[in-house]
C-alpha cells in the first residue's frame, strides 16, 4: 500500500533522511523506532504528506504524495490519512465534540451524530461537551484519535501518541489503537523511541542516522 | 451548527478573543465614522449653505433712478438659476393700536409677490391680500402679535384706511426689519403704481456669479446692476477649504486603520498558526482555511461600520449644530458606503498575511520552527 | 350593473391555466431532476448557448436600427429577449437531462426549433388577445364584474391543476428527454401569461375594485358604529392601503410569476439527495452526500443567474416604465370657428392607430388636443388634458393611452368615454375624409381641465 523509494531529505544544518525504501501493505502496524535525531519523525511527515522529500519518492495506494500539490495533497490526506501527534493539537476554543465535527467539516459534511458515537467508541461518550482543557491528557489523545479516525482513512499516522502521557494511560491508549486496527482494518504506521510502545505492532523498522537499518516481524 | 458549520465555528473563534476584536472592531469604525461624517457634513453643508444663503438675502440687486416696469422682471426671470424678487418700496401711515411713538407712524412697506415670500424666513404664513408680515424689530417695537390688525393708508391725513392683519413675522437682516411686507399687486394698488416696481432683487448661485452679472449687465444696458453681498461667495471658498482638509485628514485616517487592522489581522493569524497546521493535517484546503479567516474578517468590517455609522452620523450632527445650529440631513448613500468601505478594510488587510501563512507547510509549523 | 362579465372570467381562466400548468410541469420537471446525480454531458451545450447569445444580439441589433414603426421594435426585441431566454434555459436544462445518448444526435435539430415554434405560439397569442380586447370598456366601468368573473376564472383554472396532479408522474418520464420542449413551453406559459394580465389591465381593474370597496366596507363599518371617521382614516392611511393597490403592486405580481417557478426548481434542487446509494455510511456517505450538493450548486448557477437577470430587467423597466410615443403636437389654426383636419395627408395618416396631438393658440392661451383612431375602429377626438390631473398630456403605450402626469393607463378601446382619468372628449364631426372640431367646443370643454368635476 505504501512505497517509499530512496527518501532523501535534506536540511540546511542537516540531513533528515539518507535514503529510505520500504514497503508497507495493507492492514499492517508498523512501528518506527530510533533515537531522536533519526529522522523517523521526517519520515513519517513525508508520508503524511506534511513535508517534501528532497529526493525519492512516496507512493500511496499508486498516487504518488510527493508529487502533488499543495492542495491536491490536502484532498488526499482529509480521505485517506488521519493523524495524531505527540501533543494533541486541539482547536482549544471548541468542545471535543467540536473539534471531531471539525473534521468532518474539512471532508465533507457535518454529522453530529456520526462524531458522538466516534468519542462514544473511544470511551469519551460523556464528555462530549468539554473543552479540551477541561480534559485530562489520555482524554485529549482520545479525542485526537477520533478525530483521526472519523473520516474513516485507510491509514493512521501516529507520532509518539503517548510520549506525555503516563504508563496507566500509554497502555490504554494502545488498548484503545489495537481495538480500533482489529474492527476498522487500517493501516498503522507509529513512530516512537520507547520499545515498550513500540512492541505493540507486528512489524518494527529501526532507524537510525537517517537510514533504516533493521527490519523485523513482531508476534509472529 | 446544522445549517452552516462555518458560520458557527466562526462565531465561536469571534467569541473566544472578544478584546482583540473589539480593538479591531474599533479600529475599522475610526475610519468608517470620520468618512461618514465627512460625506454627511459635506452634502449637508452644501444644502445648509443653500439655505442659509436665501435667509441673508439676495446677492445682486437691479434698479434704476425711476420706478422699473414689470417687464424688467419678466426678462430676468428667463434667466436659468436666478432667483428673481420684484420689490417695490414705499411707505404707509399706519393708525390706531399698537404702542409706537408717533414720528414711528410711517413705516417702511416692501411690496413682493407671494412666490417670493416663500424665500423668506417667517414665523407664520404667507399674508394673502387681506394681510401683511411684519419685522422682527417691528413687532418688538410696537408690541404687535399675529392676528392683530392694522390700518395702513398711503399717508396720515387721508380718511380711508385699509385694513390689514398681521399674519407672520419676517426675519431679514438690515432696515426692512422695522417695516411690512405685503403682496406686489395690492401695495401697487394703493400707491398707485400699477405695473411698478422699485427694484429687482437677485439670487444667482455663487458659481455663476460673474457670468451672470456680465450677461445681465450686457443686455440691460440703462440699468444698474449692482452685487449686494459677498458672504456666500467667501463661504463657498471656505466650504472647498475645509472639504479639502477633511479629505487628507480622512486618507490619513483610512491609512491609520488600514494599517492597525492589518497589524491586528497579522498577529491574529500567526497565534493560530498551529490552528492553522492542524486544519492542514486534518485536509484543509487553503481556500477552505482563508474562508474562516476572511469570514471572521467580514464580520469585524460589518460591525466596524455599523458602529463607525453610527458614530460618524452624531459626529456630523455635533459639527453641523455647533456651526449653524441646525442638524443636518444624511444622505441614503452614506450606508452602502460606510458598508463597503469598513468590509473592504478588514477583509483586505487580512488578506496579505493570510496568503503568506497558508503557504507554509504543516510540518515546519508542528515542529516549532516559525 | 352585471355581477359576472364572461370575458373576465375566460380571461382569468386562461391566464391561470396557463400559470397552473406551468407550475404543474415545472414540479414534474424538478422530480425528474433530483434522479441521477451525474448525466451524461450534453456536447451540444455550448453550441446551443453560443446560437442562442447570437440570436439575441441579431434580433435586438435589427430591432433597435432598422427604421420600424415603434410597434413592430418592440415586437422584435421582446421576440429576441424569448428566444434568449428559452435557448438559454433550454440548453442548462437539456444539457442536465440528455441521459440517452441516441438523443445526442437529434440535438441539432431541437436547436433550431425554437424561433419557429415561437412564432407559432406567439401568433396564436396575439390572436387570441385582440379577442378579447373588445369588450374591454365594459370591464372597466364595472368593477364588481370583472373582480367575480376573474376570481372565478382563476378558481377553475385552479381547481383543474388539482384534478390533473396525477399527470405529474407520467409527465416526468417524458420530460428527462424532453428539456429542451419543457423550457420552451415554460417561457412562453410564464411571458404569455404575465403579457396577458398588464394587456387587460386586469390586475389593476381588480385591485381599483377591491379597494373601492374597502373603502367603502370600511366607511360604512364607522358609519354604523356612529364614529366620525374622517379625522381617524386621514390621508396617512389611505395612501398606505393605496400603496398596496398601486401600479407597483401589478409589475410586482407580474416578477413573481416569472420567477417563482425558477424558485421552486432551485429549492428543490437544493436538498440533500432522498436515496442514498446501498451500503455507504460514515465517511463515505457523507462525501457522496457532499459531492451530490456540490454538483446540485453548480446547477443551480444558471437558475440563479436567469432569476437576476429577470429581476434586473424588471427593475429597469418599472423604474423607466414602458416605452411611451409622445408626439410633438402640431400647430393647426381656425377656420371660420372650426378646425379642420384632413385624415390623409402626404406623410401623416391620422387614422394609423397612433395619437396625433395638435395645439392650437386663442387669446394667449395653448389649446392641446389630440386625433385617435381606436382598435375598435372609433375615432375619438380628446383634449391632451383630463379632469383630475395638470394637464401634462398622455402618452402611447402598447395598449394604452397613459397620463403623463399620473401614470394612469388607459385602455385604448376607452379612449373617448368621459370620465376619470380619460382625456377629456370632444365632439366632432367626420365628413369626407375630414374632421371637423367646433372651436367654441374646444374652449367649453378646456374649462373641465383640472377643474375635478365629475369626480368620483
Amino acid at each position: 500500500m505504501i512505497k517509499v523509494r530512496g527518501l532523501k531529505k535534506v536540511y540546511q544544518t542537516a540531513i533528515a533522511l539518507r535514503g529510505v525504501d520500504m514497503d508497507i501493505s495493507q492492514n499492517e502496524w508498523v512501528s518506527i523506532m530510533g533515537p531522536s535525531g533519526s529522522g523517523k519523525s521526517t519520515l513519517l511527515n513525508i508520508i503524511g504528506g506534511l513535508d517534501y522529500p528532497s529526493e525519492g519518492s512516496v507512493t500511496i495506494d499508486g498516487k504518488e504524495i510527493s508529487a502533488m500539490k499543495e492542495d491536491e495533497l490536502a484532498v488526499f490526506r482529509r480521505e485517506n490519512i488521519g493523524f495524531v501527534f505527540q501533543q494533541s493539537y486541539l482547536i482549544p476554543y471548541l468542545t471535543a465534540l467540536e473539534n471531531v465535527m471539525l473534521a468532518q467539516y474539512f471532508h465533507s459534511i457535518v454529522d453530529e451524530k456520526e462524531a458522538k458515537e466516534a468519542l462514544e467508541r473511544v470511551g469519551l461518550g460523556h464528555r462530549l461537551h468539554h473543552r479540551p482543557s477541561e480534559l485530562s491528557g489520555g482524554e485529549q489523545q482520545r479525542v485526537c484519535i477520533a478525530r483521526a479516525l472519523i473520516n474513516s482513512p485507510k491509514l493512521l499516522l501516529a507520532d509518539e501518541p503517548t510520549g506525555n502521557l503516563d504508563r496507566v494511560n500509554t497502555r490504554l491508549i494502545l488498548e484503545l489503537l489495537k481495538d480500533l486496527h482489529r474492527d476498522e482494518g487500517f493501516t498503522i504506521v507509529l513512530v516512537t523511541h520507547d520499545p515498550y510502545v513500540a512492541g505493540w505492532g507486528k512489524r518494527l523498522l529501526t532507524m537510525e542516522d537517517g537510514r533504516i537499518i533493521k527490519d523485523e516481524v513482531l508476534h509472529p | 451548527m446544522r445549517k452552516r458549520p462555518i458560520l458557527y465555528f466562526t462565531k465561536r473563534s469571534i467569541l473566544e478573543r472578544p478584546q482583540r476584536i473589539f480593538l479591531m472592531v474599533i479600529a475599522v469604525s475610526m475610519a468608517v465614522s470620520l468618512l461618514v461624517s465627512m460625506i454627511t457634513v459635506a452634502g449637508g453643508m452644501r444644502k445648509r449653505l443653500a439655505d442659509e444663503l436665501k435667509a441673508y438675502g439676495a446677492n445682486a440687486i437691479v434698479s434704476s433712478s425711476e420706478y422699473l416696469g414689470e417687464a424688467v422682471a419678466e426678462l430676468l426671470k428667463q434667466k436659468k438659476g436666478v432667483i428673481v424678487i420684484p420689490e417695490l418700496y414705499g411707505r404707509l401711515c399706519l393708525s390706531g393700536k399698537g404702542q409706537l411713538p408717533r414720528h414711528q407712524l410711517m413705516l417702511n412697506v416692501i411690496g413682493m409677490p407671494s412666490e417670493a415670500m416663500k424665500e423668506l424666513k417667517i414665523t407664520g404664513t404667507i399674508p394673502s391680500t387681506r394681510e401683511v408680515l411684519i419685522g422682527r424689530r417691528l413687532k418688538e417695537a410696537g408690541g404687535f402679535s399675529q392676528g392683530a390688525e392694522l390700518n395702513l393708508s398711503e399717508n396720515c391725513d387721508s380718511s380711508s384706511t385699509e385694513r390689514f392683519i398681521i399674519s407672520g413675522v419676517f426675519e431679514r437682516v438690515g432696515p426692512e426689519d422695522s417695516g411690512i411686507i405685503m403682496e406686489l399687486h395690492r401695495l401697487q394698488e394703493i400707491l398707485g403704481l400699477k405695473g411698478k416696481v422699485s427694484v429687482v432683487l437677485l439670487r444667482i448661485s455663487p458659481e455663476d456669479f460673474e457670468d451672470t452679472i456680465q450677461e445681465l449687465k450686457s443686455s440691460l444696458p440703462n440699468i444698474e446692476i449692482r452685487p449686494i453681498r459677498q458672504v456666500a461667495l467667501s463661504e463657498e471658498r471656505l466650504l472647498k477649504k475645509i472639504e479639502t482638509l477633511m479629505l487628507i485628514v480622512l486618507i490619513v485616517v483610512v491609512l491609520a486603520s488600514v494599517i492597525t487592522v492589518a497589524g491586528m489581522m497579522a498577529s491574529t493569524i500567526f497565534e493560530r498558526l498551529v490552528d492553522i497546521a492542524l486544519m492542514k493535517t486534518m485536509g484543509g484546503t487553503s481556500r477552505q482555511i482563508q474562508t474562516f479567516f476572511i469570514l471572521e474578517a467580514f464580520i469585524v468590517g460589518v460591525m466596524g461600520s455599523f458602529l463607525g455609522l453610527i458614530t460618524g452620523i452624531i459626529a456630523a450632527q455635533a459639527i453641523t449644530l455647533s456651526a449653524f445650529h441646525k442638524t443636518v440631513a444624511i444622505p441614503v448613500i452614506v450606508i452602502p458606503v460606510a458598508f463597503f468601505i469598513g468590509i473592504t478594510i478588514s477583509v483586505l488587510s487580512g488578506i496579505p498575511a493570510l496568503k503568506r501563512v497558508t503557504a507554509y507547510r504543516p510540518s515546519i509549523i508542528l515542529r516549532g520552527e516559525i | 350593473m352585471r355581477f359576472f362579465i364572461p370575458e373576465a372570467f375566460i380571461s382569468a381562466f386562461k391566464l391561470s391555466l396557463s400559470v397552473c400548468l406551468s407550475w404543474l410541469l415545472i414540479n414534474a420537471y424538478a422530480s425528474s431532476i433530483k434522479e441521477g446525480v451525474r448525466s451524461q454531458p450534453n456536447c451540444y451545450f455550448r453550441h446551443q448557448l453560443l446560437i442562442a447569445l447570437l440570436f439575441l444580439v441579431i434580433l435586438f441589433l435589427s430591432g433597435t436600427y432598422l427604421n420600424l414603426d415603434a410597434y413592430y421594435k418592440d415586437l422584435i426585441r421582446r421576440f429576441s429577449a424569448y428566444t434568449f431566454g428559452i435557448l438559454y434555459i433550454g440548453a442548462v436544462f437539456s444539457g442536465w437531462s440528455l441521459k440517452d445518448k441516441s438523443l445526442i444526435s437529434l440535438s441539432p435539430l431541437l436547436l433550431f426549433s425554437p424561433p419557429f415554434l415561437l412564432l407559432f405560439l406567439f401568433g396564436a397569442d396575439t390572436l387570441s388577445l385582440s379577442f378579447f380586447l373588445k369588450d374591454l370598456s365594459a370591464m372597466r366601468q364595472n368593477y364588481e364584474g370583472t373582480y367575480t368573473g376573474a376570481l372565478l376564472g382563476t378558481g377553475a383554472g385552479a381547481l383543474l391543476l388539482i384534478f390533473s396532479s396525477r399527470l405529474v408522474k407520467g409527465l416526468s418520464l417524458i420530460l428527462s428527454f424532453t428539456g429542451l420542449l419543457f423550457s420552451l413551453s415554460i417561457i412562453k406559459l410564464l411571458f404569455g401569461g404575465t403579457g396577458g394580465y398588464a394587456e387587460l389591465s386586469l390586475i389593476p381593474s381588480v385591485q381599483r375594485g377591491l379597494m373601492k370597496f374597502f373603502h367603502d366596507f370600511v366607511h360604512q363599518l364607522f358609519v354604523f358604529f356612529m364614529v366620525p371617521d374622517h379625522p381617524l382614516l386621514k390621508t396617512t392611511v389611505w395612501n398606505f392601503i393605496g400603496l398596496i393597490f398601486g401600479e407597483s403592486f401589478t409589475m410586482f405580481v407580474t416578477l413573481l410569476i416569472l420567477i417563482v417557478p425558477s424558485l421552486i426548481i432551485l429549492f428543490k434542487i437544493l436538498r440533500p439527495p432522498e436515496v442514498i446509494p446501498e451500503g455507504f455510511t460514515g465517511a463515505r456517505k457523507r462525501k457522496y452526500i457532499h459531492d451530490f450538493m456540490t454538483m446540485m450548486r453548480l446547477k443551480a448557477v444558471p437558475l440563479i443567474v436567469f432569476i437576476m437577470v429577470v429581476t434586473l430587467l424588471w427593475f429597469f423597466k418599472a423604474e423607466s416604465g414602458p416605452g411611451l410615443y409622445i408626439p410633438q403636437p402640431v400647430p393647426v389654426v381656425e377656420d371660420n370657428g372650426f378646425i379642420v383636419l384632413n385624415l390623409n395627408e402626404p406623410g401623416r395618416s391620422i387614422g394609423d392607430g397612433n395619437i396625433h396631438k395638435f395645439i392650437f393658440k386663442k387669446e394667449g392661451q395653448n389649446y392641446r388636443f389630440f386625433v385617435f383612431k381606436r382598435p375598435d375602429g372609433r375615432f375619438a377626438v380628446c383634449l391632451d388634458a383630463c379632469e383630475i390631473c395638470p394637464p401634462e398630456g398622455y402618452g402611447q403605450a402598447r395598449a394604452h393611452l397613459v397620463c403623463i402626469y399620473c401614470n394612469t393607463p388607459i385602455p385604448l378601446n376607452t379612449v373617448g368615454e368621459p370620465g376619470g382619468c380619460n382625456p377629456i372628449p370632444i365632439n366632432f364631426s367626420l365628413r369626407d375624409k375630414e374632421i371637423r372640431i367646433e372651436v367654441q367646443e374646444i374652449l367649453k370643454k378646456w374649462r373641465l381641465v383640472h377643474s375635478g368635476v365629475s369626480k368620483e
